[in-house]
């Protein structure tokens, strides 16, 4: 019985801010413990990544200033990540990942950077950066997002994209319309690192689900002990005021 | 005349601080810039050599304290925030601790207050020490915190010295900002026990041309010898260079060099880093014009600072704490607690107040997987601190699982359960965040096992 998925994680080198290796480790670290092995496949800029194969697709956050290097190689890698996308593939891009699955991306200076378009959204720039901690309503997930943001850009969602949830506290999207991420098919972009998956265990079994699927189909997956996740999820929700809430 | 009300209130201030059993590092500095914002200037033009500014992400206190021992020495005593209290009270704290007439100040500023205290302040050097990535969320990025030491830099007289880690492409790039002379220091000895191999990411980029940069040699993080393929930026060579560097159980024995003059010491503080900070601290006293032998003798008698990787007898327990503040860091602090003999637990405090960093995510980045290691030595681990548990988390992920690993919320609760499932025989290496380290210090004052923070 194959129980393996692989995972191809883009520019580890570059987009290694915000502890994005713990996106990845927790991805692994579950999918073991649910008796499953996740090969991890890390491709670098300008590197050959094989997502025919793929049956995950990560993409970290960055720095300001490398978004544009970083636009032009996914541009080049986009009929790749699409026909994945048409076969299954499951996508989870943070921050300056996020950004880039949208239509485009404007710098501080103004300069536009044209993005891949594997989500209907935008990022223009705003005053100041949104900081802080955040806690996130997802309905389809059986508890909230809890994570950090940190980011100058303002992402708006276009009429065929969807939320990934609302934002309780924090910021979110653009801090004005309570938006936060964005998801279309098996595709989820988010400004949460924290790091994300770690503490929001059940999008990351969630993501495993979806991957395994595309594998053998609906397949059971074991719940795991999650005592320490919730230790620390239970702290941020107590202080940000939503005491007993999951 | 508002200076003289200005300095007189501090002073009160910190009377009253001391009389109710607080240090007060920074409080009396503060109700003094209420009463003039500008004193700091103007005390620090009272100084009859001027100042010193030490500033960088990583180092600061240590490489302070090395290089405040080589001037007492052989001038007389500075003016020294000594506790690491960076900001402008902290600062003017430091003038209001330090009965005139004084010589010189020698303050480590912080990288944030770095521009208005490089404008305000007549020093005659500033030592800058790396930049590392440190509490992102607090300055946006790594780039921002560089430009910001830039534009300190900037600010100097053109009389002032800087002095440069050469290692640290990012800092060796900030020759250009300088009004004045320049001087450098770094690593020439090759390092066997280096596991330089991490990602660089942003800090593996030509600050000038950011086309990758070609390491002929990597000391850590992105510490090395390098070299920019696009637009030829290198390694500038430096003045002031360590030799030779021998490990030792607690700390080293360096062989520093320069033109005209070599010294050898064994420097009783632990680690590269620490070897690091030994080496700054030299370049900027032998600029200052302080003598060889004094150098030697500062660096032989370095006293870490307060949680610096210190040593503390706790009953039959013996504590070692050790600050961790970023990836960097903590990976240093790791490295060297391997160094320790035999098997020992380990207590890891998280907080996530403004000083510690706000957003705990920078856990992700440092290599705590090398500690579940098959034969790593390391015997029971526990968490605590405002958020126990996504260290816990962290831990869980890096291999460790229960009933090895546990955790309690806060700082003291943690600690006693540490203490209650090591055995007495090994040490308790704890690693906490800034103000968990500030927590734990009040703990360990309270139960008389380790002296007040601002004795030290």
């Amino acid at each position: 019985m194959d129980r393996r998925l692989v995972l191809v994680h883009l520019y580890p080198d570059l987009l290694n801010l915000y502890g994005d290796r713990g996106n990845v480790l927790a991805l692994s670290r579950r999918a073991s413990w649910a008796g499953w092995t996740l090969e991890v496949r890390e491709v670098g800029m300008g590197e050959a990544a094989d997502l025919a194969e793929a049956d995950m697709l990560f993409v970290g956050g960055g720095q300001d200033r490398e978004q544009k290097t970083l636009a032009q190689d996914l541009l080049r890698r986009r009929d790749a990540i699409l026909r994945g996308v048409d076969r299954g593939l499951v996508v989870l891009a943070v921050c300056g990942g996020y950004q880039l699955m949208g239509r485009r991306y404007v710098t501080p200076e103004g300069e536009e950077v044209p993005g891949i378009g594997l989500m209907d959204l935008e990022t223009l720039p705003g005053p100041g950066r949104l900081v802080g901690n955040v806690v996130v309503a997802a309905g389809w997930l059986e508890e909230p997002l809890v994570g950090f943001e940190n980011h100058g850009g303002r992402t708006f969602l276009g009429p065929s994209a969807q939320a990934l949830g609302q934002v309780v506290r924090g910021h979110g999207n653009n801090g004005r319309d309570g938006t936060e991420g964005a998801w279309a098919g098996k595709v989820y972009g988010t400004y949460l690192h924290g790091a994300l998956l770690p503490k929001n265990p059940a999008f990351a079994d969630h993501l495993l689900r979806q991957a395994a699927a595309r594998r053998r189909g609906e397949v059971p997956w074991p719940k795991l002990d999650d005592l320490e996740e919730h230790a620390a999820r239970a702290v941020l929700m107590e202080r940000m005021g939503l005491r007993g809430q999951r | 005349m508002r200076e003289r009300l200005a300095y007189w209130a501090g002073r009160l201030a910190l009377a009253l601080s001391r009389r109710l059993g607080r240090g007060g590092t920074s409080l009396p500095g503060r109700v003094a810039l209420r009463v003039d914002p500008a004193l700091l200037g103007k005390l620090a033009r009272r100084c009859e050599r001027g100042a010193v500014l030490v500033s960088g992400t990583n180092g600061k206190t240590t490489t302070a304290r090395i290089l405040a021992g080589a001037l007492e020495r052989s001038e007389g005593a500075p003016v020294h925030n000594r506790s690491g209290a960076n900001l402008p009270p902290g600062l003017v704290t430091a003038f209001l601790r330090t009965p005139p007439p004084w010589r010189r100040a020698l303050l480590e500023v912080d990288e944030a207050a770095l521009p208005r205290a490089a404008a305000q302040v007549p020093a005659a050097l500033l030592l800058v020490t790396n930049v590392f990535r440190d509490q992102l969320d607090r300055y946006g990025e790594v780039e921002r915190t560089a430009r910001l030491i830039e534009s300190g830099i900037r600010r100097l007289d053109p009389g002032a010295t800087v002095v440069l880690n050469a290692d640290d492409p990012r800092v060796a790039a900030m020759a250009a900002a300088a009004p004045g002379p320049v001087r450098f220091f770094g690593f020439e000895a090759s390092v066997a026990a280096s596991d330089a191999k991490g990602p660089l990411g942003d800090a593996g980029r030509c600050p000038r041309c950011a086309a990758p940069l070609t390491f002929t040699a990597r000391l850590y993080a992105h510490l090395g010898r390098y070299l920019c393929p696009g637009c030829g930026f290198r390694r500038p060579d430096p003045e002031v260079t360590i030799q030779g560097f021998t490990a030792l159980p607690w700390g080293s024995r360096l062989e520093v060099a320069w033109a005209g003059g070599a010294l050898a010491v064994e420097l009783p503080l632990p680690g590269l880093f620490n070897a690091y900070n030994a080496l700054g601290a030299a370049a900027a006293a032998l600029a200052l014009g302080v003598d060889a032998e004094v150098v030697g003798a500062a660096l032989g008698a370095a006293v870490g600072s307060f949680g610096r990787f210190q040593r503390v007898d706790a009953g039959e327990r013996q504590l070692v704490v050790a600050l961790v503040k970023n990836p960097t860091g903590f990976n240093e602090v790791l490295r060297t607690v391997e160094g320790i003999e035999g098997e020992k637990d380990m207590l890891f405090l998280l907080n996530d107040r403004a000083a510690d960093g706000t957003d705990v995510s920078w856990l992700w980045d440092v290599d705590l997987e090398r500690l579940s290691r098959p034969g790593a030595g390391i015997g029971a681990v526990t968490c605590g601190g405002e958020r126990a548990g996504d260290m816990a988390v962290r831990l869980k992920y890096a291999g460790f699982e229960r009933p090895r690993l546990q955790f309690a919320q806060g700082v003291e609760a943690a600690l006693d359960l540490a203490l209650a499932r090591g055995s007495p025989g090994r040490p308790l290496v704890i690693m906490p965040t800034y103000t968990a380290l500030l927590a734990l210090e009040d703990v360990l004052a309270r139960r008389g096992v380790a002296r007040s923070f601002w004795e030290v």
